[in-house]
């Protein structure tokens, strides 16, 4: 547990910052075209699948773009799965309708709607992961407080992005304490369980005061100061980019691209 | 308007009903002083340290900086005249990087961007860490925090310098850079510590603290030599 803890926090510290040399467009432009992609790609009729299926084309040339791997993103990705399984399987009874057959395999309309919900959910989670991974957590923030999100929300999701570091950090002295005098015995009893839980609960309250002090005691009131860094200035290439990828985006939504190179196929 | 001295007059905490940490502490520096304050677990000094700007306040008795009395109204001020270094670097830094974590505070005082620039390279040039400022903290030595944890105090250019414990848990080499470093400073500084060496290195005044009170306070040299007094406070 402590190493797969380790891991975690060496992953979420690399997502604090932005990805090296990543581009050339303005986060903002990233931030609302990601928005696009995601309105477009949701409101796709679930029983569409097919259709949903060319969204996926889009975390893979974002990728691509920035020369960041596309596997990680859909490894790390996957972890919704379960969540949106739970949300999707009640589909599976309500709608018992036939859709349509492969060789003689009668897929109903609660399959395909079930698939469409996973899809959606590993789209939309690959799609915000790519933005923080190029853009970086922070920076992230702080643009969305730019294009006017309330400089409060912005400070309070950098804070709640600190906190996972304070639980991630106390549960592993936690674990390692427990691990260095247990001798191999992996099995956690209950009683253990809730005394951890408590102790976890006390320390991280303890660590974030003594860090809320720390910022205290640097002038900070309640709101994160702005950026020291000036900020990047909105180019003519950002407003292209932004409009490229929306007219696109709207138009395979509009058009069903596919659904119509079905169809020619079907004629040829 | 000097804020170069800190008065702490009868100082009376209580975390609960029961348990007064402080009872009726009075002591105070002097423009470029540096004074040691040193005492056994539980005796209070972190506590003292946390009235020094008012993230504390007093149950009875009264912090006094420079010629202002410590209060809500004059809390800002004195925040940026009293720069408080915290025991445990980790709790300190934050930012993703050093330098941002450095800026943290000069931002928060509301400056240009280009003197908040001044103030960082400034700070992290006093401290030797300027070659440090697009690391992240986390990947920094314990020393390296510490000393970037000074920095991040030192950008808001403060009067007066608090430091608790700031050789704990340091090897040997990186305690004799922060000693050194803490030595250069001309700062008004009260340091709480348990290493008597350093006391005796950097702080020619040392105040003894027991169960919340001052149990002694006077020459660093003639305090840590008398034994008797050290072992009745636990030191």
């Amino acid at each position: 547990m402590s190493d797969g803890l380790q891991r975690l926090l060496v992953r979420l510290s690399a997502l604090e910052r932005a990805t090296p040399n990543h581009s050339t467009i303005d986060p903002r432009a990233r931030i609302v075209v990601t928005l696009v992609y995601l309105i477009v790609m949701l409101s796709v009729p679930i029983t569409r699948l097919s259709e949903l299926l060319l969204y996926a084309l889009f975390p893979i040339i974002c990728a691509a773009d920035v020369g960041i791997r596309y596997r990680p993103i859909l490894q790390q990705s996957l972890v919704i799965v379960p969540f949106a399984a739970l949300i999707g399987v009640f589909n599976i009874f309500y709608h018992r309708e036939a859709a349509f057959a492969i060789g003689g395999v009668i897929i109903t309309r609660g399959w395909l709607e079930f698939g469409s919900i996973i899809v959606r959910a590993l789209l939309s989670v690959q799609a915000l992961l790519l933005l923080v991974r190029i853009e970086g957590y922070n920076p992230l923030c702080r643009n969305l407080q730019r294009l006017g999100v309330p400089a409060m929300l912005a400070t309070q999701l950098i804070m709640l992005y600190r906190y996972i570091f304070v639980l991630a950090e106390q549960l592993l002295s936690l674990t390692r304490a427990r691990a260095s005098r247990s001798f191999n015995r992996r099995a956690m009893p209950v009683s253990e369980w809730g005394s951890i839980v408590g102790q976890l609960t006390v320390r991280t309250i303890e660590r974030a005061e003594r860090i809320s002090l720390a910022m205290a005691a640097r002038g900070f009131e309640g709101r994160m100061p702005a950026p020291t860094t000036p900020p990047r200035r909105w180019l003519w290439r950002d407003t292209i980019y932004v409009a490229m990828w929306s007219i696109a985006l709207i138009a395979s939504r509009v058009l069903y691209p596919v659904e119509r190179l079905v169809q020619l196929f079907e004629t040829l | 308007m000097s804020h170069h001295f800190i008065l702490f007059d009868n100082i009376h905490y209580r975390y609960s009903p029961e348990r007064e940490v402080l009872r009726g502490v009075t002591m105070q520096l002097d423009h470029g002083e540096k004074v040691a304050l040193v005492g056994a677990n539980g005796a209070g000094k972190s506590t003292l340290l946390l009235h020094a700007n008012g993230l504390l306040s007093p149950s009875q008795g009264q912090v006094v900086v420079g010629d202002m009395v410590l209060t809500k109204k004059t809390l800002p001020t004195i925040r940026q005249s009293v720069g408080l270094v915290f025991q445990n670097p980790d709790d300190q830094l934050f930012m993703p990087t050093v330098e941002e974590d450095v800026s943290f505070g000069p931002a928060n005082m509301n400056l240009s961007r280009d003197e908040i620039a001044e103030r960082v390279e400034r700070a992290l040039q006093a401290v030797g860490a300027l070659d440090l400022r697009h690391r992240s903290p986390q990947q920094l030595s314990g020393g390296e925090k510490r000393r970037v944890a000074i920095a991040t105090v030192l950008a808001m250019e403060p009067s007066i310098l608090v430091m608790d414990e700031p050789s704990a848990g340091l090897d040997p080499r990186a305690r004799r850079q922060m000693i050194a470093l803490v030595a250069s400073f001309g700062h008004t500084a009260l340091i709480a510590t348990h290493d008597l060496d350093m006391a005796q290195m950097l702080c020619p005044r040392t105040v003894i603290m027991l169960a919340g009170q001052v149990a002694a306070d006077g020459p660093t040299k003639q305090l840590l030599g008398d034994s008797a007094l050290l072992e009745r406070c636990g030191l």
